[in-house]
């Protein structure tokens, strides 16, 4: 199948005020999509996972890498020719509070993301606004609202419209339920879903709830401190995950504790052994030497020195 | 605190100032302030003596039933000065804050969005005006054109730009990088349309809060350059001219020719920043 989305070697990082360090955001990212297909991001705060999304919607501009969308490499363009691009890609923000224009109603926002959509008349982009509503289970009534007479559930449900309104092959969900009420999570998980569905739209979700990211994704890559350390479907990843962060994060879930880290993410110096050196109870001597993502089966990769060494994870109670 | 917040926020925008501050207050400022203005504005029509009539045979006479102010060395009414000097002073001041703000609205704007040496220039620019005193450039700038009213409006407004530049740019970097203006980004939005239909409506508040005091301001520097003899073409009735003129009597016990316009001024200076207290007070609340 023909890839929709390529990332290769994507470097970025940010200036830190102090002492002229950096931080890097992102480390030698390589990854690609297929279409219609559910990619779940996994990582703690801090370890690239939203900088990737800003990075392939082009709102930063990566240091070093390329993007490849539709086979088109995109991370060159300067942003008016990028501007036909921002019709296939879309996104969903985290807060929902933060991501309407508090002057904005709800069909001014959507008609807006519509305006790349030339082909259509006003309209017919009411109409269609008026349909995307009903694909997000929301009625009529609410293409008069203000985002503050809406609830955050309503107001995520409403990015999802205003993200599914210029029809775009991809949407880049960013922690789309981190704010919500758990009780409306699993109505956005289970509409996401459906959508996907109907629509064969590909997802980038980035979240990090575990469950969350199991209940939608097909292929999950676990990131930490800038770096893909982990990628595989996501049954095999829960079933059998090699990386003792991802093990860490697993174990976490359940409560049973047994891989936990030790102290807090060491700042992202560019060193080049494993960054969860120090933390990782498995480490030896030769875990700092460099690395990198190594093939264990045709579709599971880890970066890790011993990642066939160490004990096999023990999965009592999953989610 | 949080359930103060919550209350205020139900309640419209008069009923909101009035929560915070009171309700004589709110009433006595808007309401004396709207009569001043209304009392401006009415001037011509009402029943009385012309401003600008000099009366040599009724000169310095002091306040008195026919001359409530009495009158100048001119023999002019000063109550009925002070009253039409309101229409000059008002005038002057709104029309020179709507050009800065007008200017120096859509600059701040800018120079906040698109950052980089756009931004940088622009700033120090600003900084350049701020730091030069007004009165020194509106006498030379005066000096070098000529005393007419358009050159007074276009002193003030001068130094209104920065102000309102400034103000807006500081809105508007924190809401460049916000959800909802990425979002904007991401639906194929231009910058123009990013700037002016998604930013810019999100930072007036604060504008509509500085408005009076912009024209308390101006106000008082327009009296300021009358005062010098640059402002307002003598005779049309001016406070700060008023004032000036006056002056010269007072040391022979002729109190009047520069006590009322004076306190007509104070009295109007100190209502706008009043108001412009109580709306600034609507925007502090909003985050």
């Amino acid at each position: 199948m023909k890839k929709l989305v390529e990332i290769k070697e994507a470097f970025k990082s940010f200036n830190l005020r102090s002492g002229g360090k950096k931080l890097i955001a992102l480390d030698n990212v390589s990854l690609s999509l297929k279409k219609g297909e559910t990619l779940g991001i996994v990582g703690e705060s801090g370890s690239g996972k939203s900088t990737l999304g800003k990075a392939l919607l082009k709102l930063l501009q990566i240091d070093s890498g390329s993007i490849f969308i539709k086979g088109q490499e995109v991370s060159d363009l300067p942003n008016i020719e990028f501007r036909p691009y921002r019709e296939k890609i879309q996104m969903v923000f985290q807060n929902p509070a933060t991501s309407f224009n508090p002057m904005l109603t709800v069909e001014d926002v959507l008609l807006d993301s519509m305006q790349l959509v030339i082909e259509l008349s006003k309209n017919e982009k009411r109409l269609r606004a008026l349909k995307l509503l009903q694909d997000v289970e929301l009625g009529s009534r609410f293409l008069s609202l203000y985002p503050h007479e809406m609830s955050g559930g309503q107001l995520q449900r409403v990015a999802l419209a205003r993200a599914l309104a210029s029809n775009p092959d991809i949407i880049f969900l960013d922690e789309p339920t981190a704010s919500l009420d758990m009780s409306v999570r699993g109505q956005i998980l289970t509409m996401l879903n459906n959508l996907q569905k109907n629509r064969g739209t590909t997802f980038i979700i980035v979240s990090h709830d575990l469950r969350v990211i199991r209940g939608i994704s097909d292929r999950v890559v676990v990131m930490y401190l800038g770096q893909i350390v982990e990628e595989s479907p996501v049954e095999v990843l829960f079933d059998r995950p090699l990386h003792p962060y991802t093990r860490a994060l697993i174990s976490a879930v359940d409560e049973t504790d047994s891989d936990r880290l030790k102290g807090e993410a060491i700042s992202a110096e560019n060193k080049p052994g494993c960054k969860l050196l120090g933390r990782c109870q498995y480490s030896k001597a030769g875990c700092e030497e460099e690395q990198s993502l190594s093939m264990v089966t045709s579709n599971h990769q880890v970066r890790c020195w011993r990642a066939n060494n160490i004990p096999q994870f023990s999965k009592e109670k999953l989610p | 605190m949080t359930e103060y917040f919550e209350i205020s926020s139900r309640l419209n925008i008069l009923q909101r100032i009035i929560f915070r501050h009171g309700s004589i207050s709110v009433y006595s400022t808007f309401g004396i302030l709207i009569a001043i203005i209304l009392l401006g504005m009415l001037a011509p029509i009402l029943p009385l003596q012309d401003p600008i009539k000099p009366n040599l045979l009724s000169k310095l006479s002091p306040p008195s039933l026919e001359h409530f102010f009495g009158t100048d060395h001119n023999g002019m009414d000063v109550f009925s000065r002070t009253i039409f000097a309101i229409r000059t002073d008002f005038t002057l001041a709104l029309s020179s804050v709507v050009l800065g703000v007008l200017i120096g609205v859509p600059l701040g704007a800018i120079s906040g969005y698109l950052g980089g040496w756009i931004d940088s220039t622009l700033t120090r620019i600003s900084e350049v005006i701020q730091g030069f005193p007004q009165i020194l450039f509106g006498m030379a700038f005066i000096a070098a054109t000529s005393n007419s009213l358009w050159n007074v409006v276009l002193v003030v407004a001068f130094y209104n730009i920065p102000v309102y530049s400034k103000m807006v740019r500081s809105i508007v970097v924190p809401l460049k990088e916000i959800d909802y203006v990425l979002a904007a980004k991401v639906a194929g939005n231009k910058s123009p349309r990013i700037i002016f239909f998604h930013i810019l409506p999100n930072a007036l508040t604060p504008v509509f809060a500085q408005l009076p005091l912009s024209c308390a301001y101006a106000v008082q520097m327009i009296a300021g350059l009358s005062f010098l003899g640059l402002g307002v073409p003598i005779p049309m009735p001016e406070w700060g001219s008023m004032i000036q003129a006056g002056a010269n009597y007072m040391v022979f016990g002729k109190w009047w020719l520069s006590i009322f316009p004076g306190l007509a001024l104070f009295v109007s200076v100190w209502l706008l920043n009043m108001c412009s207290r109580m709306l600034q007070s609507l925007w502090e609340r909003r985050e």
